[in-house]
């Protein structure tokens, strides 16, 4: 599940995936990153990706350009909530509650998938096979 | 995060969500759409020769819905 941690006007949204992990999904499986809804199930309601810069987060998605600095390298976005009128708490769930619930519902779909892509890429790598290399025995001029 | 509606006069795609530090041009390119040929117009409005490589945020659009569209150039019938 995401958090959302304030210090000051500074709100930080992190999430529980990595940025890594966000680009790779990204790269191939992007409709892990979406939620879909509405007639059919075909209208896009929320988004996950990557940037640049402190990223963003509203209603119709989420754009993450930092991670954190600890081992976990979580993707986060940084916001800034100056001239807030009123309690600063319920201005953000006001905000973000909604986006939060999404991002939420995403992340839990996307461990699976994951390890579905690494499955597969490991799969490619282990079928690449490097042929043509010539031993010090073997080479042309050796003998001569 | 600004939801952009990419097409033509005839027809509209689906809106794609993007941040609002995308360029114009990005956008137009992952729509597959020709910006060569014809006048690219931002919410109703024609955009000038640079404009393309500007962000959504330069133009003020930071959030909410908004419409980038190319309008082919035709001369009227005598």
């Amino acid at each position: 599940m995401s958090k959302i941690a304030v210090a000051g006007n500074a709100v930080v949204v992190t999430s529980k995936m990595s940025l890594e992990d966000i680009k790779t999904l990204e790269k191939y499986r992007p409709s892990a990153l979406k939620l879909m809804g509405g007639e059919n199930g075909k209208e896009e309601l929320f988004r996950v990706m990557s940037t640049k810069g402190m990223g963003e987060i509203d209603s119709c998605g989420a754009a993450f350009g930092q991670c954190t600095h600890d081992e976990a390298k979580n993707a986060c976005i940084t916001l800034v909530f100056d001239k807030v009128e009123g309690d600063l708490k319920e201005v953000i769930a006001d905000k973000l509650g909604a986006a939060k619930t999404k991002l939420d519902q995403i992340e839990e779909t996307v461990p699976a998938v994951l390890a579905e892509v690494k499955a597969e890429r490991a799969a490619i790598m282990d079928g690449i096979e490097f042929v043509g290399s010539v031993t010090a025995a073997e080479e042309p001029n050796a003998a001569e | 995060m600004v939801r952009v509606i990419t097409g033509t006069t005839l027809k509209r795609n689906d809106p794609v969500t993007v941040p609002s530090t995308t360029t114009l041009k990005s956008v137009l390119e992952d729509g597959r759409i020709d910006y060569a040929n014809a006048r690219i117009h931002l919410d109703g409005s024609p955009l000038s020769a640079g404009d393309l490589n500007k962000t959504f945020a330069d133009f003020g659009i930071t959030e909410g819905t908004c419409f980038l569209l190319n309008v082919v150039k035709a001369d009227n019938a005598a």
